[in-house]
């Protein structure tokens, strides 16, 4: 849903006429001084991604009870021994949360990193060289987005199985051809700015033009996207969960623990609660910092939000 | 503008074929073989050789495609495999549902979030702006699964004002049916409820910072009247655009829908398929949707090439 949502243009930071060929001087400048302009909700987007990316390494660690055996009664409220209370087999929901955080972020990760590599090459080939490299990119790019986002993930994993690695498969599949367009456009926009072809008329290369000129510029909207890949890939494998064909039950996610929880609803609504809190919670604070990020990458964005 | 609509035509249908030809390839992707991964290990030989030839999987690729394409174009969504039922019979009792699920959040999401996202445009800054900004980021944010779990625990299970389960068909019982659709509405559209107040909200604060506008004032005209005259209206051309888009979202989105509340729509259809393995159902659904997604886009395409006249210069 985010296509439409970034801008590639950005204002031209480099006067031509006197400083024909200097390299993004501003671009530097902005990464050193992400952290320091960073808005007061992206810094909390920050920690809270942060703590819950440190809370999912050490899960084994912190679990109190094992995941996958029952500890206590079934279906029992939150207690001081059962902080989130227990699960429909008497297991801790608490430790499952932890073991299940593992799964969400991991599918971020992969999802994300795999849409930047994919997207980024593609997408910068495609508005680089043009031409029928261009042609091709483009016009795969526009049959995977010709599915509605959810329904590709269903369709790829009816078709591949369950578990977690075909659901990364699924997501990114999804996610990188939205990466590949912003990217695309992104470049193409950059091709036509007076430091770029000042720097081809001076007889830089092409390759260095690519990567001195361009990929700094690039980057930065690439990463804006790579956040709401991330929350988009959290909340679909979530979703593939709860509707019984991502990770399948008794390995624990916060989309198959809130599946499981449905018939208890009634009885026990905490279990459900707390692993779809979690679960919003993390997306909340990848898209505060995804918004923080996108007002320090595209400052014309900001003008209007 | 004829030669914009050709274009979008020409691409639109080449879109449309690779997307055929991708769905169609999908049941030969399935690892192993997919006419025993459908009937399971212990089908009949008869059984199998029956099935392969139903789906000419014993033919070369492209005639097996042309053939399938053929009777696709004309109708035939072939049998569902258990069952054996014309594949586009089922679909076509189930579609209703999925339709007016989706009709349904995408009117809530227009009376709701446009006057949501004026409100914030105009309050630039203040409470209600920040109010609108922080509910539509929760809206993004939220599953729309654990949101579906929570309206039914708190206004069916608690409160009782809505069904918990059981849909009513329409013919039975219209606005009682109508009325079990109210939670599923609400929890499908919250997401694109946000989208389109975010989107609103920043198409209506760069029509108020355009020259026209500062004239408008600058001549003494009432407020009011610049912002619901001469703003909104053209304010409301990409968020035209986003809501066709969202639609086709709407009913890929939906199938989660019906699996929380139990609706008897497509998607409900289409996880009951993939658990019985019938591929010729997963195709036909996947399929419709995304053509249905397909042409909305291109219609909104047109519409905002016909609305906004550098649209058709610009790209291409």
């Amino acid at each position: 849903m985010r296509r439409t949502d970034i801008t590639p243009e950005q204002p031209v930071l480099v006067d031509v006429v006197t400083e024909p060929v200097a390299p993004p001087a501003q671009v530097r400048r902005t990464r050193m001084k992400l952290l320091r302009h960073m808005s007061p909700m992206s810094k909390i987007g920050l920690v809270v991604v942060g703590v819950i990316v440190l809370l999912a390494l050490a899960a084994p660690l912190l679990a109190p009870f094992d995941p996958l055996a029952p500890s206590a009664s079934r279906l029992a409220g939150p207690s001081g021994t059962h902080f989130f209370g227990t699960d429909l087999y008497g297991r801790d929901v608490l430790s499952r949360m932890l073991i299940g955080a593992r799964v969400s972020v991991m599918v971020g990760f992969v999802v994300t990193l795999s849409a930047l590599v994919i997207g980024g090459t593609l997408g910068c080939v495609a508005g680089f060289v043009g031409g029928a490299a261009d042609a091709v990119v483009s016009r795969i790019t526009e049959v995977l987005l010709a599915v509605p986002g959810v329904l590709l993930a269903i369709a790829i994993v009816a078709t591949l199985g369950s578990g977690v690695w075909n659901v990364c498969i699924a997501l990114t599949l999804g996610q990188a051809p939205i990466m590949i367009r912003v990217v695309r456009s992104s470049t193409l926009a950059l091709r036509e700015r007076p430091f770029v072809r000042a720097a081809h008329a001076v007889g830089a290369t092409r390759l260095r033009i690519l990567f001195r000129h361009i990929a700094p510029y690039v980057l930065g909207v690439a990463a804006v996207q790579g956040t709401f890949v991330f929350a988009h890939a959290i909340l679909y494998e979530a979703a593939l969960s709860f509707l019984g064909i991502g990770v399948k039950p008794p390995d624990p996610t916060w989309g198959n623990m809130i599946s499981e929880s449905r018939a208890f609803l009634s009885v026990q609504p905490w279990n459900a609660i707390f692993p779809g809190l979690a679960i919003t919670l993390l997306v909340l604070g990848v898209n505060f910092l995804g918004d923080g990020l996108r007002d320090l990458v595209d400052p014309e964005n900001q003008e209007r939000s | 503008m004829v030669t914009y609509i050709v274009k979008r035509l020409g691409s639109t249908l080449l879109t449309l074929l690779l997307l055929s030809i991708g769905i169609f390839m999908l049941i030969r992707l399935i690892p192993g073989d997919p006419v025993v991964a459908m009937l399971g290990e212990d089908a009949t030989p008869e059984r199998v050789a029956d099935l392969r030839a139903q789906y000419g999987l014993d033919q070369a690729l492209i005639p097996q495609f042309l053939n399938w394409l053929g009777n696709v174009v004309t109708g035939d969504l072939g049998q569902s495999v258990p069952t054996s039922r014309p594949v586009a019979d089922l679909i076509l009792t189930r579609f209703p549902v999925t339709l007016v699920l989706a009709l349904f959040a995408t009117l809530l999401t227009i009376v709701v979030a446009v006057p949501m996202g004026v409100a914030a445009a105009t309050r630039r800054g203040k409470l209600t702006d920040k109010t609108v900004l922080l509910t539509s980021l929760v809206g993004i944010s939220i599953p729309s699964f654990f949101l579906g779990i929570m309206l039914l625990l708190l206004f069916a299970v608690r409160l009782h004002w809505f069904p918990t389960f059981g849909f009513r068909s329409f013919s039975e019982d219209f606005f009682g049916s109508l009325r079990g659709f109210v939670l599923p509405a609400v929890s499908l559209g919250a997401l694109y409820l946000a989208i389109v107040a975010r989107m609103t909200r920043a198409s209506m604060l760069e029509v108020l910072s355009q020259d026209y506008i500062v004239t408008a004032e600058a001549s003494g005209l009432s407020r009011l009247r610049i912002r619901y005259r001469h703003a909104l209206k053209n304010a409301l051309i990409p968020v035209v655009t986003v809501v066709g888009l969202n639609f086709g979202a709407l009913l890929g989105g939906s199938v989660i829908t019906e699996q929380v509340f139990n609706l008897p729509g497509l998607g409900t259809l289409l996880l009951a398929s993939i658990d019985r393995r019938d591929y010729p159902v997963i195709q036909a659904i996947v399929l419709l949707i995304s053509v249905i997604y397909v042409v909305i886009n291109l219609l909104v395409d047109l519409l905002y090439g016909f609305l906004d006249p550098r649209v058709r210069y610009a790209k291409n």
